[in-house]
């Protein structure tokens, strides 16, 4: 046993490690209710989503990035189910699911410039004329709005994982355990609500800072970073994720999705996927150009 | 032969293409479909895509569907050799004539398999239509159902579809599909066709989710006002007093019983105007089975819930600007809760609380479940259960009473007198509604009318109501955007 753990990079166990004390908190505090009730679920996404980053570490490119690109196509698939847009906009959608191939392909070759070139060329400028070319109706700039981020999210920022998994041994599973550092604490306290003191939202995001950053002074090094980095990487990502949580929570209002709904099904899938590619770009250009 | 060709054509196709199709590219999500029954049934739902027939298909365990046919128009399907092979070999249709000939009767091959114990997929509007309309549906259902007396009609409702692959469209895009499959049901052979058709239609749209919201601006929330008397006949005179003057400026509604409509037409009592769904029988039970307080114990709980959840319902203020309630629910129970157990449960300090676990805001915590269970056992329900989230009104017209005259005319009445309704409670009760009154302007920004009718003339209260609804008038279209 003991051998076959030697085996396993370490990263990758403490990756699976946050995951396995994660999921065991949401579990255990599922059962209270409230708002802890979405907590099982979101223990369960990130299972998928360790899986997936750690296959980018260690699997052949070639297979996890069919794998990255069936996260970014459910991530998209949803994410136009829960924010429709007009229904003359299919071409529009049409683009963001082929941007999927387009924006990966240079993180699979590791061209941050190609990619950098890419997404706002394919994407920014391409998409306004698709949305623009159907008939005229209302709703044009709201429709292009919601294609544009649902683009920017799921297609732009999921697509950084790709680029990372060419960064050094440990570096994209260290993303990983320091969103989740970043998370925990803001999923405990749970989503901020009219009313709430706001020493919550304060305590949520000091926590997510701690613990992120504590991670990332402890584990910086074991990537490859200094210990300054690895902190400072972790007050990044948790700053981050915490800015997810409030594009997130504002796009649900938005959407009117509230109550039991926005812990289940969709738009909770949505919620978790959000969180957890939102700071990808950070942390990658961080990793690039400070690091 | 023949049969057995067809068999392994239809699961080739559905296992190698319709399968992989629909879990990677649509990934639809069923809602209840272990309510399916065993035996032979009628699929009937809302078509808008050529994608319809094979999500429905795949509501059934692999080992059934061979025995479920589509039903296809004729005219359409039967036209050319492809459309033939994907429709009658590859998803086992069944085709109907839309314009049979004279003499014909297109619906006996459809009876004829139903009584041999095999299901149907029907789609009544007759074609996919205009993407995201449920058009009128045909009497044919009907008439089957009247050939076929006592066959399962299974509801069903799909939303997605529709931006797949409408009408019209050459290339699907990828996308989600939510399919809402309703309870089976049998209809009365003694109906008429198009009334059962109709019926039907009713029973799919009932499943229908509520719309995504448009893009612009959504319609504010109505005006809630609550009517706060311990008098049931003042309080109901008033009720109907607020609705006919803030009818008179908006659509307004009274949720008392009966329930009123105001326009400015007048007044008018209507049905229900939202269908609730909730099961009274399950709420009674919940209500007798924790002993909820004498005011709210079985059908009475239920009745609340209802209403709290139709209050709920007028959130997006498209069925009525002014919402009109004998004291809302939130307000109702809180003032209750505290009269019921001011000296033991509740006090001042508790009512924030109580109201943040009757607002759905926050969760009663495990450790004082027992404590709510035992004293104020409504709210535990309403909270842990999720009942309902109930909402704080924006105008509170309190009218003080003395419980004696109150009691006088509860008695008057002729009717038997409920526990809770004597001088001493009913004294409780109305300071429970001052109590509450006080919590709820705290937190919310909420305009009191104090009322006294046995010191006040009605030319005052007249002009005090006045004043109210002024305070309360819609600003004109062009006021309110700045203009």
């Amino acid at each position: 046993m003991s051998e076959f753990l030697q085996q396993i990079p370490s990263m990758d166990l403490v990756l699976g490690i946050a995951v396995l004390i994660s999921g065991s908190i949401g579990v255990v505090l599922g059962r209270r209710g409230g708002h802890f009730r979405g907590l099982p679920g979101w223990a369960g996404f990130w299972l998928g989503f360790a899986g997936l980053l750690i296959t980018l570490a260690l699997a052949p490119r070639w297979a996890s990035f069919i794998l990255l690109a069936g996260l970014m196509f459910a991530q998209i698939r949803v994410y136009f189910f829960v924010a429709p847009v007009r229904p003359s906009d299919r071409w529009a959608i049409l683009a963001a699911y082929l941007a999927i191939p387009l924006v990966l392909y240079p993180a699979y070759l590791g061209k941050t410039g190609m990619f950098m070139a890419a997404v706002p060329v394919l994407l920014f400028l391409s998409i306004p004329v698709l949305v623009a070319i159907g008939p005229r109706s209302e709703g044009l700039l709201d429709s292009m709005g919601r294609t544009l981020l649902g683009t920017w999210f799921f297609v732009f920022c999921t697509a950084h994982l790709g680029l990372l998994a060419h960064k050094p041994a440990g570096q994209i599973e260290l993303y990983g355990v320091l969103v989740l550092a970043a998370e925990l604490p803001r999923r405990l306290i749970g989503p901020v609500r009219p009313g709430w003191p706001r020493y919550r939202v304060v305590l949520g995001v000091v926590g997510s800072l701690l613990v992120a950053g504590a991670a990332g002074l402890w584990l910086g090094e074991s990537c490859g970073l200094v210990e300054e980095d690895g902190a400072r990487a972790g007050l990044l990502v948790a700053l981050t994720v915490a800015g997810a949580g409030i594009v997130s929570h504002a796009v649900a209002r938005d959407l009117e999705v509230k109550g039991a709904s926005g812990y289940v099904g969709r738009p909770a899938f949505l919620d978790r996927a959000m969180t957890a590619v939102y700071a990808a770009p950070v942390y990658y250009h961080y990793l690039d150009y400070f690091a | 032969m023949r049969r057995f060709l067809r068999k392994i054509a239809f699961y080739l196709f559905q296992l190698l293409f319709a399968a992989p199709v629909l879990l990677w590219v649509i990934g639809p999500r069923y809602r209840r479909r272990g309510k399916l029954p065993e035996g032979p049934c009628i699929i009937v739902a809302n078509h808008n895509s050529h994608l319809d027939a094979s999500v429905l298909m795949w509501i059934f365990p692999l080992s059934r569907i061979f025995g479920i046919h589509p039903v296809a128009a004729a005219d359409y399907f039967g036209t050319n050799f492809i459309r033939r092979l994907f429709a009658m070999i590859f998803m086992n249709a069944v085709g109907i004539e839309r314009r049979p000939a004279a003499g014909q009767d297109p619906l006996a091959p459809l009876a004829d398999m139903l009584r041999r114990g095999e299901s149907l997929i029907f789609f009544p509007e007759g074609s996919r239509g205009e993407a995201g309309v449920v058009a009128k549906f045909r009497p044919g259902i009907g008439r089957l159902l009247r050939t076929v007396p006592g066959t399962l009609v299974v509801p069903v409702f799909m939303s997605g579809a529709e931006r797949i692959w409408p009408r019209g469209q050459v290339l699907p895009v990828p996308g989600s599909i939510d399919v809402n499959v309703g309870r089976a049901r049998s209809y009365s052979s003694e109906m008429n066709a198009r009334d059962i058709a109709e019926q039907i239609r009713e029973d799919v749209l009932a499943l229908a989710p509520p719309p995504p919201p448009v893009p612009g601006p959504r319609p504010a929330p109505p005006l809630r006002v609550s009517v706060c008397c311990i008098d049931p006949d003042i309080k109901e005179s008033f009720e109907r007093r607020l609705t006919e003057r803030f009818g008179a400026m908006e659509k307004a509604m009274a949720l008392g019983e009966p329930t009123l409509e105001a326009d400015a037409d007048g007044v008018r009592e209507i049905p229900q105007p939202v269908p609730l769904t909730r099961s009274r029988a399950m709420l009674g039970f919940l209500s007798w089975f924790f002993r909820t307080s004498d005011r709210y114990r079985g059908p009475r709980f239920a009745e609340l819930v209802e209403k709290a959840a139709l209050d709920e319902a007028f959130d997006h203020g498209a069925l009525a600007r002014t919402v009109i309630g004998g004291g809302t629910p939130l307000v109702e129970l809180l003032a209750w809760a505290h009269a019921d157990a001011s000296e033991e449960l509740l006090d001042v300090a508790t009512l924030p609380e109580l109201m943040g676990y009757l607002s759905g805001q926050r969760k009663v915590q495990l450790r004082r479940w027992w404590r709510f269970i035992r004293r104020a056992p409504e709210v535990w329900l309403i909270n842990t259960f999720d009942l309902a989230h109930l909402r704080a009104p924006d105008v509170i017209v309190q009218i003080e009473t003395s419980s004696t005259s109150a009691m006088r005319r509860i008695r008057s009445r002729g009717l038997p007198l409920q526990p809770y309704e004597n001088e001493r409670f009913l004294g409780r009760l109305q300071d429970g509604f001052r109590q509450t009154i006080q919590t709820l302007r705290q937190r919310k920004n909420i305009d009191v009318l104090e009322l006294d009718p046995s010191r006040m003339s009605e030319d005052q209260i007249e002009q005090l109501l006045d004043e109210l609804c002024e305070r309360h008038r819609p600003a004109e279209p062009g006021k309110a955007a700045g203009e």
